[in-house]
This record gives structure tokens, C-alpha cells and sequence, in this order.
């Protein structure tokens, strides 16, 4: 790879999109494209690998969803089963009904913001 | 021009002859210019609003929830009127980002920042009444299931109070950061303008250092696709969880099924007049009549009009279930919605609700900017008596005839709802002086396809 470097500005996406597919042709080595807003196509005319953030919040989603199951379980079922409103509190199967909102909610919740953070 | 190209048949959604350059003066201007004197006005007397309810707010705590009108029988009434009247009004603004995100609505792209904003202000009301209404909101962290020292004493988690902490909180959360990642781009347009040592300063750090790479905005509109699949079900989720709370249970005229999809329609339906009310204003004050186009407040009209029919859909629905089903109760508690001391409440319920939008239905009046304003009026205080009627009719008159009685506000509850009203107004003025309002990255992307000028390029070809 030679040394020389360029500094190259577009004042239009279209321009910029058609020269980064010239320069890929020519394998020449692009360090960064820097634009105003998103210019559609130009991470695959420069080759960029799909991210796996949609993967990685699956699995986030898939803790969230096993959090709220394993609380739950302790708290309703293990550690203190109360009989409320005659609702069946001795296994978490029978009880389950009245999770679902809050195993949604929370597999919601660790899905979108631990990947926000990533 | 071929990776740009947009039917004819759409009308453009950007107006005027506007460069990229031109998008990014107009959106930055009112974070640039200093406010006026019409805002300072606006500002002064939401403060005061805000200052009254306040002084209500601490009023109630400092005496106890006797303060309000609330008596044996009717144990719930203006306080989560409010909080379901302001979590209704939430869900346009994720409604609008999301849901159409998915659907690929372009047209969303000049409302949907202001639509979140509102969605996490109104959030923030909502929050505050169930707060209040605890009587010792320093012990509001009873609600989250931590171990504590009253030996080992759990929240329910079978309650759907409950499950409206983690919803609420989940959903404010997530709105959250939805709408900041949207802002990144956006607060690093303004730090990139800006002159002013200490606002760079401000910008940098509010924009995390947002540079604009292409990996960048892969990843940007990786995030945003997926937090949109994940916004959707979560707002339908919210408003369904918030009206388990009156569906779970054993009230007469609570305990429907139909609830959910009831509530979530009412939420968008009611959402949206906020959003119609607010943009309306700020269009005009903000100058951004190029990007919140006549088209866009008439799109804004059809889904009031859609989502009105089926509120009213739902309400008639109710009557006749009440009546099939030979429940003598729940018979009673709807004839005495219509018809009992509170009929004016219903009356009003169903002519805003039901009727008023239906005039929609004339292009004329949905495409006129003054017709629009006053519909969103009227569906936000029909909406507010919908809740008014669905909680107050069927408390007053329970199973039991001699515990029979009638609900009236006192000053303070109608203190802390103008207060609310207030400090929702405060947020949305400060937000609108110091946020980029419309999403000009997003803008930017569509201009050459759906801006005017370009359109006109492309039909003389």
C-alpha cells in the first residue's frame, strides 16, 4: 500500500456515492467517509460489514426474558407464596398468567437498552 | 437522480426552494436566535401553572389526600383520570416515530421529534399522579422488588398496578433513548454551527462525540430500525397494561375485554389532536411551515378521523355487550352513564369524541389549518371526560345502593391537573428553543427524493 493519502470533499451524496464505488473498483484503501446524513448504499459500495447489533439485542432480550422469570419465581413462588385474590400461587405454571405483562415488559427493557449502550 | 426516485404521484413533503444548506439555517435557527417576546409570555404563564399546581402538589402531601374530592365510594377519580389522559396522549409520539418507521412513512420525518418530546413530557405527567397519590412519595420505592429489611416482603407481582410501574417505567426509559439517538446527528449539527465556546461545550457533550462516519450511520440506522420493532409492541403493550388496571377488576363497566384495544385506539386518537395542537403552533412560530406541510396535518387528520371511528366503534360496542350479555349490573352501569347524573360527561365524551371527527371527512376541513386546531382541541377535552366518565359513572354507583354518591373536584385536584398542563408547557418551550426540532439528518436524506425543488427537476426531465 503506498503512502500518499487524499482529502477529498463532495458537496452532493450522489457524487460521493459514485466516486467511492470508482475508488472501491480501484482497491484503493478508504479510511473513513465522514457525511452530514445518511447516505443510503454507501456501506456496502465501501464494503462495510453488516453489524450484529440486531443478533446481540436478541440475546439481550432473551436475559431480560429470563431475569423476569427467574424473579418472579423466587419472589411469588420460593420465597413468600401468598394467596392473592384466590389467584394459584404454588407453581409458577399456574401463576404464569399474571407474569406475562412483566416478562414482556422487562425483555423489552434489557433488549433496548443494553443495546443502545453497545 | 435513479436512487432518488419517488412517484409523481406523492406530493412533495419538503416546500420551497431548499438546499441541505437551507435545512440545516432554518432547523437551527430558533436554538441560535434568542426567544422572543411572545415566548416569554407563553413561558411565564406555564411557569405560573406549573408554580400553582406545585404549591397544590404540596398542599396534598403536606396535609394528606383528604384534600381532594375523593370520598368512600369513589376512591379514584381526577388523579388517574389524568394519568391515563396523559399516557394516552404519549403513545402519538412513539406511535408516529415507530410504528411508521416501520411502515416506512416518509412523511413522519417532519413531526417525529416533536411527537417524542411530547410523548416523554406527557410521560412525566402521567408519572407524577399515581406518585402523588401514594400520600408519601418518598416511599416510592417500595413499588421496585428490592430486597428490604420488613423481612422478606415482596411487591405483587400479581397486581396490575404493578405491572403499570414497570410499564410506565420501561416505556419512558425506552422512549428515552430512542429519541436521544435520534438527536445525536442533530445536537452535532448545532455544536458543529456553534460559536459560542460554552454552547459547543453543551453540544459536544449532549451529542456523545457524534461524528458521522459511515460505520456511524450504519449503526445509527441499524439501532433505530430495531428500537422501532421494539417501541411498537411496547406501546401497544403500555395502554393495554393501563387499562388492566380498571379490566381485572369486578367494577360493572370495567370489566370488559374490549378494554385493551379500546384504550390503545383512544391513546393514539388522543395522541395525535395533541401532537396536531402542538405542531400547529409551532410551525408557525418556528417557521417551519416547509417542513410540516398542510399534508402532513392533513395525514395527522385521517388517522384522528380512523382512530375516532373506532373509539366510537368501541363505545357502541360496549353498549350493546352490556346489554347482550343480561348482566343486570352491567346494564345498569351504562344506562346510568347515559342517562344518570353524569350524562353531561357522557354527552360530551361522545359528541367530541364520536362526532366532531367525523367532519374530517370533507378535504376542505381537514386540510384547514384553524378547522384542524379546534378538532384536536375538542378531542383532547373529550378524551379527558372519556376517562372522567369511565371511572368516575362506574364508582359512583356501585352494587351497593346506599353507598350511592356523587364525585365533585375540589381546588386542589383541579390545582394539580393546571399544574401538570403547566410544567408539560414549560418542558415543550424549552424544548423547542434549545432542541433541534425536526429531525434535519433524517430530512436531509429524503430532500432529493421528496423535496419540491427537486421534484420539479425531475418532472421537467
Amino acid at each position: 500500500m503506498s503512502s500518499k493519502s487524499l482529502h477529498v470533499l463532495f458537496d452532493d451524496d450522489d457524487n460521493l456515492l459514485d466516486a467511492v464505488k470508482e475508488v472501491v473498483k480501484n482497491k484503493i484503501y478508504i479510511n473513513e467517509v465522514y457525511t452530514p446524513f445518511p447516505v443510503h448504499g454507501l456501506d456496502k459500495a465501501m464494503k462495510l460489514k453488516p453489524t450484529n447489533i440486531s443478533i446481540a439485542t436478541f440475546m439481550y432480550g432473551c436475559v431480560g426474558f429470563t431475569v423476569a422469570i427467574l424473579m418472579m419465581n423466587y419472589i411469588m413462588i420460593v420465597d413468600w407464596p401468598q394467596n392473592i385474590g384466590g389467584k394459584p400461587s404454588f407453581s409458577f405454571i399456574e401463576n404464569a398468567p399474571a407474569f406475562v405483562p412483566i416478562i414482556f415488559e422487562l425483555t423489552v427493557f434489557f433488549a433496548a437498552h443494553l443495546m443502545v449502550i453497545t | 437522480m435513479s436512487s432518488h426516485y419517488e412517484a409523481p404521484i406523492r406530493k412533495p413533503l419538503i416546500l420551497g426552494d431548499k438546499s441541505y444548506h437551507d435545512i440545516s439555517n432554518d432547523i437551527a435557527r430558533p436554538v441560535e436566535t434568542p426567544p422572543d417576546k411572545d415566548w416569554w409570555i407563553a413561558f411565564s404563564i406555564a411557569m405560573a401553572a406549573f408554580l400553582w399546581g406545585l404549591g397544590c402538589m404540596a398542599y396534598t402531601l403536606g396535609t394528606g389526600i383528604g384534600v381532594w374530592g375523593l370520598n368512600k365510594t369513589v376512591g379514584w377519580a381526577w388523579d388517574i383520570t389524568n394519568f391515563v389522559w396523559w399516557v394516552g396522549i404519549g403513545h402519538a409520539g412513539t406511535l408516529i416515530s415507530a410504528v411508521l418507521l416501520l411502515f416506512r412513512q416518509k412523511w413522519r420525518m417532519g413531526i417525529n421529534r416533536s411527537a417524542e418530546a411530547m410523548t416523554i413530557f406527557s410521560v412525566i405527567q402521567a408519572g407524577l399522579f399515581p406518585i402523588i397519590h401514594m400520600g408519601r412519595p418518598w416511599l416510592a420505592y417500595w413499588m421496585f422488588p428490592i430486597p428490604n429489611q420488613f423481612g422478606s416482603l415482596w411487591v405483587n407481582f400479581n397486581s396490575p398496578l404493578l405491572w403499570d410501574v414497570f410499564a410506565i417505567s420501561t416505556y419512558l426509559t425506552v422512549s428515552l433513548v430512542f429519541w436521544w439517538t435520534g438527536l445525536l446527528p442533530d445536537f452535532a449539527m448545532i455544536r458543529d454551527r456553534a460559536v459560542d465556546p460554552f454552547r459547543k461545550k453543551i453540544y459536544s457533550l449532549i451529542s456523545f462525540g457524534w461524528s458521522g462516519r459511515a460505520k456511524d450511520w450504519q449503526r445509527f440506522e441499524e439501532v433505530s430500525l430495531v428500537l422501532a420493532g421494539l417501541a411498537t409492541p411496547l406501546v401497544l403493550s403500555v395502554h393495554t397494561i393501563v387499562s388492566f388496571d380498571f379490566a381485572t377488576s369486578v367494577i360493572p363497566g370495567w370489566h370488559t375485554t374490549i378494554f385493551p384495544p379500546y384504550f390503545v385506539a383512544g391513546a393514539i386518537f388522543s395522541g395525535f389532536a395533541m401532537v396536531q395542537t402542538l405542531l400547529i403552533i409551532m410551525r408557525k412560530v418556528s417557521r417551519l411551515e416547509s417542513y410540516i406541510t398542510i399534508q402532513h396535518i392533513e395525514m395527522m387528520n385521517i388517522v384522528i378521523m380512523i382512530t375516532g371511528s373506532i373509539v366510537g366503534c368501541a363505545y357502541i360496542t360496549e353498549l350493546f355487550i352490556a346489554w347482550y350479555s343480561g348482566v343486570e349490573y352491567e346494564q345498569y352501569a351504562f344506562l346510568n352513564r347515559a342517562t344518570g347524573p353524569y350524562w353531561w360527561a357522557y354527552f360530551l365524551m361522545m359528541s367530541c369524541n364520536v362526532v366532531s371527527p367525523q367532519i374530517m371527512w370533507v378535504k376542505k376541513i381537514r386540510t384547514n389549518i384553524i378547522w384542524s386546531f379546534v378538532i384536536s382541541i375538542v378531542v383532547n377535552v373529550g378524551m379527558w371526560f372519556e376517562r372522567f366518565v369511565i371511572i368516575v359513572t362506574s364508582l359512583h354507583r356501585d352494587y351497593l345502593p346506599s353507598s350511592w354518591t356523587m364525585f365533585s373536584p375540589t381546588f386542589i385536584d383541579i390545582g394539580i391537573f393546571i399544574g401538570t398542563i403547566g410544567f408539560f408547557f414549560v418542558l415543550f418551550l424549552l424544548y423547542a428553543r434549545s432542541f433541534p426540532v425536526v429531525a434535519q439528518a433524517e430530512i436531509k436524506s429524503i430532500l432529493k427524493s421528496s423535496g419540491e425543488k427537486y421534484k420539479k427537476i425531475r418532472d421537467k426531465k
